[in-house]
């Protein structure tokens, strides 16, 4: 195995491994337990115990065998994927339908995605209030809950947050990752500033007519958890654009390219989060004393934040979502994780195994109420 | 006339990413003094805002000469809209094509104050697919105030691009923003194409 | 030197990212709490249909009026919408006569047949423009009717 980071040959001790993989065992399990190990049903123990085991092996293994972005991606798009689940099967519980209507958005009981946020900042600043019709602090993803997710997790991961922390990124990662070898080969690295110029028309927009335009119009995630119920021409026109673009974006285009195109091409928060990654605790960086220019981490990137220019400068781009792909390819064990203000192949294993603990707990506790809920609808199915 | 602001604002990054490149050279060169500077911003902005405001008193009669209380109206309009925003959006991905900015002319302009307000009056009538869209909103209102206010409002939008122009040349990486500038044209594109299609889907149903 | 400056001030702020991380989720609950508390975190009158300013009790009923609803981004817009809330046992029908501005001069005439939603709505004031929205909800029926500001 030597492609792998020459570096991990080192760790690559069991022990090693185990020692490092107790803390998140711990940690994982006061937090997913609430403190509290008495369970409802044999449904919830089950639930629990299963993605328990899931999480944590996940992170020895990643740990151990120093593959960063494979593992990451198995729990990034087991998580999209039961959030979905979850959510569509709340709703069928308690709307009947996956649909919501001006009742839902009168009474403010629309649950928040972090995918509004860029559209609420001027908003909130100048009229004090948030354009959404949800709920502050009660509820099933309740506003300030999930600004202070998003908020946290941007800070300390940058953009990291759209590989370890969205909930709707698994899907197109996971798409992106079907078939062995792109179809389309070569795609104009210029599209991957196209979010900046929607997030620039979704602010503006949202800001004068204080309505979250992307949620709105464009979002195509509504088709995996909820979208406004059709009962007119205009919500027919919006039901199809939604559907229309997350078969285009998130399925096929991820599919044929092996990007993920919804993220590298639209998302308004990725172009948000992408500021963040300037002040960050973590970079990747490239070692060009160890890079042989073979440019393989150019190809794979998934987000097209890496470009022959980043290479030679030694540093990824603002785009860069540290999900590790180009680590995990580098035959040369070039790029690293880094510690901000450390020069590149400094403190190599510490940074990432800091980064890796940091990330992957967020990713763990944040996913694991998602999936243990729909893991217990299921077993509920089988057992009763 | 939020509308018309959300217009000049998308599309008046284009403007800039275009002509701006030659606008910089004029205010950064020679004596580029912040009263300078502000001097020949202010009289660029007044000459563009001057035309802006004939032009929509003219928008105003054409719609009346056009289409007025017309049955046709909304297909009249209609098809403005989606062909002006066609135009908006080939204008804004059209990579190819060396696009080339008409301000070059006052190159040939001597006496100093005469530059800026020629800028002004050139860009303001340099007749681009989003002032094609402004006029069309004008020519749709119903009194000629407001006719007006479109473009004002539009002038406001495209305005504030052009308020940290002097600054421009500080900026590093101007070839993304210029991309970036040029994406926000396309989509302002295609949302009026969308409301185009819908106005005239809407007339017939 | 400057190097050593940047070594210190990055592995300070790794580890406070460590330690963010670390009281997150335990500490979510409460830091969420401390959030709302923030002068900008309420939802904008557009969604909530604006303060309540009146009630009117019927037999087995409530009609609750809201404040006008013009809020724009930074001043107030010429079209808004005041919201009216029936609570309680809906009638087949509501015919209710509506004074929102409580001027004591009726503004409109509202008729719902709540069975088939529909929803008839007869002007009285020159400021009232259309009906907008009428729906039922958990507690009952709301509608929301649009009005010119007049200001």
């Amino acid at each position: 195995m030597d492609n792998i980071l020459n570096n991990y040959k080192a760790t690559r001790n069991i022990w090693r491994s185990i020692l490092y993989s107790l803390p998140m065992l711990l940690i994982t399990l006061v937090l997913m337990s609430g403190g509290d190990l008495n369970f409802k049903g044999h449904a919830e123990l089950y639930a629990f115990t299963i993605t328990f085991i899931f999480l944590n092996t996940c992170f020895f293994l990643m740990h151990y065998k120093g593959k960063t972005d494979l593992y990451r991606s198995v729990v990034f798009i087991v998580f999209a994927i039961f959030l979905s689940f979850s959510f569509i099967t709340n709703m069928f519980e308690y709307r009947g339908a996956m649909t919501f209507n001006q009742a839902d958005i009168i009474e403010c009981n629309v649950p928040f995605c972090h995918l509004v946020i860029p559209m609420m900042i001027v908003p909130a600043a100048l009229t004090e209030s948030i354009i959404f019709p949800g709920s502050i602090l009660n509820g099933f993803a309740n506003i300030s809950t999930m600004l202070v997710l998003w908020g946290v997790a941007t800070i300390v991961m940058g953009r990291g947050f759209c590989s370890w922390g969205c909930f709707y990124g698994g899907w197109d990662d996971g798409f992106s990752r079907l078939i062995k070898k792109p179809v389309i080969k070569r795609i104009d690295t210029i599209w991957r500033w196209m979010p900046f110029a929607v997030l620039f028309v979704v602010v503006i927009s949202a800001s004068l007519t204080l309505v979250p335009t992307y949620c709105d119009w464009i979002c195509p995630f509504k088709a995996v958890t909820e979208f406004e119920a059709v009962t007119s021409a205009e919500s027919a026109i919006k039901a199809v654009i939604f559907f229309s673009l997350f078969a285009m974006l998130v399925i096929i285009l991820p599919l044929l390219t092996k990007k993920r195109t919804q993220c590298t091409s639209l998302c308004p928060l990725g172009a948000l989060n992408s500021l963040s990654n300037k002040i960050s605790a973590f970079t990747v960086k490239i070692d060009t004393k160890r890079c042989t220019m073979c440019m393989k981490c150019v190809k794979t990137c998934k987000l097209s934040a890496l470009t022959p220019d980043d290479v030679k400068a030694g540093r990824a781009s603002l785009l860069c979502s540290k999900c590790g792909q180009c680590i995990d390819t580098c035959r040369q064990g070039a790029i690293q994780f880094s510690i901000r203000g450390f020069e590149a192949g400094k403190l190599i294993d510490l940074s990432r195994n800091l980064f890796i603990f940091i990330s992957f707990l967020f990713m763990a506790i944040f996913a694991s109420g998602s999936i243990q809920n729909g893991l217990s609808k299921i077993l509920t199915l089988i057992i009763n | 006339m939020t509308e018309s602001f959300i217009l000049g604002l998308t599309t008046g990054s284009a403007c800039l990413a275009t002509c701006g490149m030659t606008l910089v050279p004029y205010f950064v060169s020679g004596n580029t003094s912040s009263k300078r500077v502000s001097a020949g911003l202010s009289l660029f902005l007044l000459s563009r805002l001057l035309v802006y405001i004939i032009l929509g008193a003219v928008a105003w009669y054409l719609g009346q000469a056009l289409f007025g209380e017309s049955t046709f109206r909304p297909y009249i309009l209609g098809t403005f809209y989606i062909i002006f925003s066609v135009l908006l959006i080939v204008y804004a991905i059209d990579k190819g094509k060396k696009r080339g900015c008409p301000l070059s002319i006052t190159s040939g302009i001597e006496k100093k104050f005469l530059i800026p307000v020629s800028l002004g009056i050139i860009s303001s009538l340099s007749f681009c697919p989003a002032m094609l869209i402004a006029v069309t909103n004008s020519a749709s209102q119903n009194n000629i105030t407001a006719s007006i206010l479109v473009f004002v409002m539009f002038f406001t939008g495209t305005s504030v691009w052009f308020m940290p122009l002097p600054l421009l040349s500080m900026i590093k990486n101007r070839q993304i923003i210029k991309t970036i500038a040029m994406f926000a044209t396309a989509i302002a594109g295609a949302i009026y194409l969308f409301r185009g299609v819908t106005t005239i889907i809407k007339s017939i149903l | 030197m400057m190097r050593y400056i940047k070594y210190t001030l990055g592995t300070i702020w790794a580890a406070i990212a460590l330690i963010l991380i670390l009281i997150l989720f335990p500490g979510l609950r409460t830091i969420s709490e401390g959030l709302s508390k923030a002068p900008f975190m309420k939802i904008h009158p557009m969604y909530t249909g604006g303060e309540i300013i009146d009630s009117v009790k019927k037999s087995n009923r409530t009609i609750y009026i809201h404040r006008p609803v013009f809020n724009g981004l930074i001043k107030e817009r010429m079209l808004g919408f005041v919201q009216i809330d029936w609570h309680g046992n809906i009638p087949n029908v509501i015919n209710d006569t509506i004074d929102y501005n409580k001027d004591t001069i009726p503004d409109f005439i509202i008729n719902i047949d709540t069975r088939n939603n529909i929803t008839d709505l007869k002007k009285i004031s020159a400021y009232v423009y259309d009906c907008g929205v009428s729906t039922q909800t958990s507690f009952g029926w709301v509608i929301r009717v649009n009005v010119v500001n007049i200001k």
